[in-house]
């Protein structure tokens, strides 16, 4: 069946429903009436699936920064550019800050996933925020008694919203970090360590049999993993640049201070799909790395790194970069 | 699940939307390139799981789509069959525009979000950069929720357009300007 209705209605109507579908889930009657809609004509379920991908697509608004137009920065001016960027998302989270009240609608358990290069904000049922990096995959398991994230693989800032008779729990592999109040973050992206950076309030961090370990504001915990789990976890205090560099992900940015120029790319090949490689004889060349970059300008990472350092930079026809010695 | 399909759709059928739009305003002036667009994005969605090569799918569905409207016609062009055949399999090329990605789409999108509306724009904001709920936004900014919605079903409908590559992407920028909206947000 055709339906009479030009596609610029037709594209209207589908608008529609996506809005009214984004506001609250559709009543059974709504529901109803939806699924007939879209069976009712084929330009109804094109109209429709477009505009979702479109709509998905504008969660990539979060990497975009005023500062997008100085994507690459030299190592001498980072403080202040890295300040402005800053700026730039205190405003985006203050404006957000008056919103997190209020939420009625309560969260099945779920799971949720972020691509390559992908980064997420999640709010959650009780004003609580989970923010997702590159390449990970959380499950949430609210009940009345606790509040229980699972950190199956990648690495998750979050924002807990107050309530101590639940508890906020992220789990991640033996490890668990419980909350009531506060924010940090868990970082479960490498084999032999995990990382709790916490950037305001207290959590407790327990690993297997042992004892709590108690991280508060601009502390950094390092919890061995894998082979090395009988090692002792490192606490650090961080500075205030330290806790920013760690959360630089939330802005869509990576921010180096004086990595080997190998770790900086690893770092890259986390956020993309193209890869770098930097040969053995450049890394040795390479002096360590500073400056703030986009996590998906792997072209100008590469570009500015090998014209500070002396070195080339080609790439094969999937994009991917080889750093390598001019020689 | 539905998330991943909305995502499948943004990577694969999204980049390839401009060129099949191209073509057709070539090949068939005289239908609306719109309504064959949702057609073929009904195909997608019935196919998605067995397409290989998700552009040259797109222009095939198109054109059968165009040659299945010219046959309900009473009189057919015949300049526009000839054309028809001349169908631009995805070529080495096209590999750069599949993969629209990295700066260029982001350069799309903060044209799109520049481009829309204040009191709509500052809704899109909030909602997809700042993850507040459509009631939260409503709160935030003092708006009754069924504004919210008309604002984010506007704002969709826009930021598709660019997406079309109906606002002409070369003279993307900060002071990029859409030269001819079809049509307003509320």
């Amino acid at each position: 069946m055709r339906s009479a209705l030009s596609a610029q209605d037709i594209e209207k109507l589908a608008a529609s429903w996506l809005a009214r579908q984004d506001a609250a889930a559709l009543s059974e009657a709504e529901q109803a009436e939806f699924d007939a809609w879209i069976a009712e004509d084929d330009r109804h379920l094109g109209a429709y699936m477009r505009l979702r991908a479109v709509w998905a697509r504008l969660d990539r608004l979060g990497a975009l920064r005023p500062s997008s137009a100085e994507a690459v920065i030299k190592p001498s001016t980072v403080l202040l550019h890295w300040r402005s960027a800053a700026a730039a998302a205190m405003v985006a989270v203050m404006l957000a800050g008056g919103g997190y009240y209020g939420l009625k609608r309560p969260e099945a358990p779920k799971t949720y996933d972020t691509a390559i290069g992908e980064v997420r904000r999640l709010a959650m049922e009780d004003g609580s925020v989970v923010e997702m990096n590159t390449n990970s995959e959380v499950n949430v398991a609210y009940s009345d008694r606790s509040r229980d994230i699972y950190l199956a693989h990648g690495e998750g800032n979050f924002t807990v919203a107050k309530n101590k008779s639940r508890p906020f729990i992220v789990h991640a592999g033996d490890t668990t970090v419980t909350a009531v109040g506060t924010a940090f973050s868990v970082d479960a992206t490498r084999p032999d360590q995990l990382r709790v950076a916490v950037s305001e309030g207290t959590v407790a961090v327990r690993h297997g049999n042992r004892e709590p370990a108690y991280v508060t504001a601009m502390q950094v915990l390092t919890v061995p993993t894998g082979e090395q789990k009988e090692e002792t976890p490192q606490l650090v205090v961080a500075t205030a640049e330290q806790l920013d560099k760690h959360l630089a992900w939330r802005k869509g940015m990576l921010v180096f201070s004086g990595e080997s120029l190998s770790e900086a790319a690893a770092q890259f090949n986390r956020y993309n799909q193209r890869q770098i490689s930097v040969t053995p004889r450049a890394a040795a060349a390479a002096a360590r790395v500073g400056g703030v970059f986009q996590t998906r300008d792997v072209e100008g990472f590469a570009r500015a790194t090998a014209a500070s350092f002396g070195l080339t930079v080609s790439q094969d026809k999937n994009g991917n970069m080889v750093i390598d010695t001019g020689s | 699940m539905d998330r991943d399909i909305d995502l499948w759709f943004a990577q694969n059928a999204l980049p390839n939307e401009p060129a099949m739009r191209r073509w057709l305003g070539k090949v068939a002036s005289d239908f609306d390139a719109d309504d064959i667009v949702q057609e073929v994005y009904a195909k997608l969605a019935r196919h998605r799981t067995e397409i290989v090569n998700v552009r040259a799918y797109m222009f095939a569905a198109a054109r059968s789509t165009v040659i299945d409207q010219l046959q309900k016609r009473q009189v057919v062009n015949i300049v526009t069959v000839a054309d028809l055949e001349t169908l631009p399999v995805a070529d080495e090329k096209s590999s750069s525009e599949q993969e629209l990605i990295g700066r260029e789409e982001l350069a799309l999108l903060q044209a799109a979000i520049a481009d829309l509306p204040e009191q709509c724009r500052k809704v899109l904001t909030l909602r997809k950069l700042n993850g507040l709920s459509q009631r939260d936004v409503a709160a935030t900014l003092g708006l009754s929720e069924s504004t919210i919605e008309k604002h984010v079903a506007a704002g969709i409908r826009r930021c598709a357009d660019w997406f079309a590559g109906r606002f002409a992407a070369e003279d993307l920028g900060p002071a990029a300007m859409p030269r001819h909206n079809r049509r307003g947000v509320r």
